[in-house]
């Protein structure tokens, strides 16, 4: 399969799936906290860093909290898993250029979403 | 504060405007969730989210049907990347007040990139510069607008990406696609013809959120409650956009979007300096 159709089946499937898991965590917040967005402790995201974040989706407190958690985990690890498909791709295919390239991005973008932020 | 509902509803009309006009989303719902009450520090976290849903599901067919450049757009990440990371680290460490007026300043900056006057290039006579060559940044796409493949070269690939990096700077601290000035960059520094710039400029915009959301959720300025009715409003109201977008004059459309970037520019300036955000 060449690498656009991968790349736009997983684009595709990745915004569904995140779309759904966000709208079914809205309507169960809807239900259960009523109709006020509050900027509180339990909304705010308070991880050192995205793996934390998302080691703690089962956490919740609420099911709503958890929807909400994983349909944003799904969405960024989207374009995350497509510069990791982009990566194998490139290598498989002996481009070294866009391997190393590649891994540039892949290895920043591991580094930002996986190491905890300091303490401030 | 605001209500989910309301979050919803802005953020599908701003999505709705801002796929029309090319502004783009959040450029448009900020401002409007930031009159509303939302703190902006919070409201830029949070669209980011939109931002990435935006871009992944507008790329998808541009990816699947061949038009977007992939390498040139993982070249570019490279330096999109950083300057989000540098942007929202700065939006971490300033003022409220500092990023709302980076925001109106940016929103301002917009109006003028639409004055510049573009010369479009034929897409086969562009000279390659040595790197962009060694890269092998070149490629080809089908137009069915001239029922022909339309093969293209690219050039100016380092200044590019330099530039890219900025535009990465201003998306990531101020939570917006930056697609503005993403396509000019492509189209004036790499000589990108349009349609690849497009297309490969609303790819780049997913990844270079990714990179700003990352900063945030490590933060403490990312809003569950806020990000995901955001992205929900945002992704639908710019497929509908969209969808109306070839039915409408260009006229139209060009006025629509000063009248939005002014409209933003004017509030956020109004909340720094009047109501001090």
């Amino acid at each position: 399969m060449r690498l656009e159709r991968v790349l736009g089946l997983l684009m595709l499937a990745g915004t569904i799936a995140s779309l759904a898991l966000m709208a079914l965590g809205i309507s169960l917040y809807f239900l259960q906290h009523g109709e006020e967005v509050s900027v509180s402790e339990r909304w705010v995201v308070r991880s050192r860093s995205f793996l934390e974040f998302v080691a703690s989706i089962g956490e919740g407190p609420s099911l709503s909290v958890v929807l909400m958690k994983a349909g944003v985990a799904t969405l960024m690890l989207t374009p995350y898993s497509r510069a990791v498909i982009s990566l194998v791709y490139f290598a498989a295919r002996r481009e070294w250029k866009f391997t190393a390239i590649t891994g540039l991005v892949v290895t920043a973008l591991s580094a930002l979403l996986m190491l905890p932020a300091a303490p401030s | 504060m605001v209500g989910v509902i309301e979050v919803i509803l802005v953020s599908l009309a701003a999505g709705f405007l801002g796929s029309l006009t090319g502004l783009g989303g959040a450029s448009v719902t900020i401002p409007l969730l930031v009159l509303l009450g939302v703190p902006v520090k919070h409201a830029i976290a949070s669209s980011l989210i939109s931002v990435i849903a935006t871009s992944t599901g507008s790329s998808s067919s541009f990816v699947t049907e061949g038009v977007t450049n992939l390498r040139a757009a993982m070249f570019l990440e490279c330096f999109t990347i950083t300057g989000a990371i540098a942007g929202a680290f700065l939006t971490v460490t300033v003022s409220p007040t500092a990023v709302a007026l980076t925001f109106s300043a940016v929103m301002i900056a917009s109006l003028l990139l639409t004055r510049v006057v573009r010369s479009p290039q034929e897409p086969g006579s562009v000279k390659q510069d040595k790197f962009s060559s060694w890269l092998g940044l070149e490629g080809s796409y089908f137009d069915p607008s001239v029922g022909k493949e339309v093969s293209y070269k690219l050039t100016n690939a380092l200044y590019g990406g330099l530039a890219m990096a900025w535009a990465g700077a201003v998306a990531g601290m101020l939570g917006i696609g930056a697609g503005a000035f993403k396509v000019a960059i492509h189209e004036t520094v790499l000589k990108m013809p349009t349609k690849v710039s497009t297309s490969t400029s609303n790819l780049i915009m997913g990844m270079t959120a990714l990179a700003g959301a990352g900063v945030y959720v490590a933060s403490g300025l990312m809003v569950l409650d806020l990000a995901a009715p955001m992205a929900l409003g945002t992704t639908l109201g710019s497929a509908l956009g969209s969808r109306l977008l070839t039915r409408m004059r260009d006229v139209n459309l060009r006025r629509l979007y000063f009248a939005l970037a002014a409209a933003s520019a004017s509030v956020m300036l109004y909340r720094a300096l009047v109501l001090g955000v």
